[in-house]
């Protein structure tokens, strides 16, 4: 087998100095502040799917009637969207300013289950996605308020975390490069 | 700007004949004047194996593409030589043969890491419509069927065009209810059929639509991914489910049927032919110029000033071929962006 350093690799592991690419990306595209949109775009209709709010880390929409909670956290080093279902309530409660994110008893009942869940946590071998699906594990699981339901929680596997053949299959040609950053493998399927 | 690394994702692009004619095809122009002469020969397949096993990268993934490719004649010749050689392979398709389950079988005799299927819409009316043939939905989703029932790993591809934004949203729902596992959705890809205007979501209302569709995925069970690159500057802040840069001429090379490379299943620029290649490591390094040339030629001035540009991109370097879109500065203009 030749000896292959990920001189490409996005982490820029053996070209010292060199940034890595696809943190910049991932942490300027998803994990910055969000910022309010006012654009209005391409008509999608309204009873599909609206944006009620945005705060820092998440938002607060509409899809097909029903309001969601979507905000991300770090628990223990790792990154987790979560996505809550939220019994019908004055849409005003949701909105910003008044609405700046998870209230203390759903924040803190996620950051257990999911300390507890990431610290014995085995990822299948042929595992092929940088975002792993843990609603089933951690919906039974966290104890939350009335109105509030987990619909959707999602890690999204760190870069510190070195597992073999960890790859994904976002791309028709090829992935975003996050891949040979989480994965210690040799197989170079995707990087 | 391009980093050094040896490409070790390889497509095959066995024909560029389609029994569809979808109306955003990046390869209409080469589909309209396809012959079976002029698919891919089995000898420039061999050539290409020959190259990756010489390489020694132990797990090549070949990625085989078109065109439909399962209308090659020697379809599953090249998916047996194909696993024979030690690699699996991915089959791009439009999956109108693959409803047929014992077809699905005998290509599941080799080894074949997943399927990509096109599908672009929740109903006949509108996919037959989109694809240009009566029946195709109706066959694709048999297709769909057939893996799921198989347990074969597959994800679903669809196209965002400006008239229907909302039958994506629809088609979510479908595959969710179908029990896809994942889908992609992207935008029109501007090379051929895809520099049709009408038919391209414009930035910076496509990353609208990107963090809708992601957003709204995310209240179904079904994985998702917007792949098309988009630029950085306006995904900050946004949720959407994938960072995807452009990737030509990176990782990934592409074997076009008459045996030249290129950077990108859709930019034309092709390079050199493989025949006349004495290793796979001279293919990045040989194509890297055809990527730059598209990245320094097209992409407007300030991009190309930003500081961001190794990791953005630019998103998709053949955006800014069509004529008139509209630059960075434009995107800023009060009122049109957020």
């Amino acid at each position: 087998m030749p000896t292959r350093e990920k001189a490409g690799s996005q982490t820029g592991a053996a070209a010292p100095g060199a940034r890595n690419l696809y943190r910049q990306r991932w942490s300027e595209s998803l994990c910055s502040a969000a910022a309010v949109s006012t654009r209005a775009g391409l008509a999608v209709r309204g009873d599909v799917l609206r944006v009620l709010g945005r705060f820092n880390g998440g938002m607060v929409y509409e899809a097909s009637g029903k309001k969601y909670v979507l905000s991300e956290h770090v628990f223990e080093a790792h990154p987790f969207l979560l996505v809550f279902g939220l019994e019908p309530r004055k849409e005003a409660e949701f909105l910003t300013p008044r609405f700046t994110g998870l209230p203390d008893e759903v924040l803190g009942q996620c950051r257990q289950a999911c300390e507890a869940l990431v610290g014995r946590l085995k990822l299948p071998k042929d595992l092929h996605s940088i975002e792993v699906d843990l609603t089933p594990q951690l919906a039974e699981k966290v104890e939350l308020p009335p109105g509030w339901t987990l619909s959707r929680a999602i890690l999204r596997l760190p870069t510190e975390w070195r597992r073999p053949g960890v790859a994904c299959d976002c791309d028709v040609d090829g992935p975003c490069g996050y891949c040979c950053d989480v994965c210690d493998c040799n197989c170079y399927l995707c990087c | 700007m391009l980093t050094a690394r040896v490409p070790d994702r390889i497509t095959i692009l066995l024909t560029h004949r389609c029994d569809l004619s979808c109306e955003f095809c990046f390869d209409a122009s080469q589909v309209m004047r396809a012959s079976p002469a002029a698919d891919v020969s089995l000898e420039a397949v061999d050539r290409l194996l020959e190259l990756l096993r010489e390489s020694r990268v132990p797990r090549f993934n070949v990625s085989l593409s078109g065109g439909e490719p399962t209308l090659h004649p020697h379809f599953l010749e090249i998916l047996a030589r194909v696993t024979e050689a030690g690699f699996s392979a991915t089959i791009l398709s439009n999956g109108q043969r693959l409803a047929d389950p014992q077809f699905m079988d005998e290509v599941l005799r080799f080894n074949v890491w997943n399927f990509q299927f096109s599908i672009e819409g929740a109903s006949a009316a509108v996919h037959d419509q989109r694809a240009g043939r009566p029946g195709a939905w109706e066959r694709t989703v048999r297709a769909l069927e057939n893996s799921l029932s198989r347990g074969v790993r597959f994800i679903t591809n669809s196209t965002l065009t400006p008239e229907r934004p909302d039958e994506l949203f629809r088609l979510v729902d479908f595959l969710a209810e179908l029990g896809v596992p994942k889908m992609n959705v992207g935008n029109v890809l501007p090379e051929n059929g895809g520099c049709n205007r009408p038919l391209l979501v414009e930035y910076p209302a496509v990353v609208d639509l990107a963090e809708q569709l992601t957003l709204y995925a995310l209240t179904r069970p079904i994985g998702f991914s917007f792949i098309t690159p988009l630029p950085l500057c306006l995904k900050r802040g946004r949720v959407i489910s994938n960072p995807s840069v452009c990737s030509a001429g990176g990782y990934s090379i592409v074997m076009d049927v008459d045996g030249t490379l290129r950077a990108c299943s859709v930019c034309l620029a092709g390079g050199p032919h493989v025949a006349g290649l004495r290793a796979l490591q001279d293919a990045g390094p040989l194509l890297r110029p055809f990527v730059e040339r598209d990245v320094r030629c097209q992409v407007p001035a300030e991009c190309l000033r930003c500081e961001s540009l190794a990791a953005c991109r630019a998103a998709c370097p053949l955006y800014w071929k069509i004529p008139g879109v509209r630059t960075p500065s434009a995107w800023a203009a009060p009122g049109a962006t957020g």
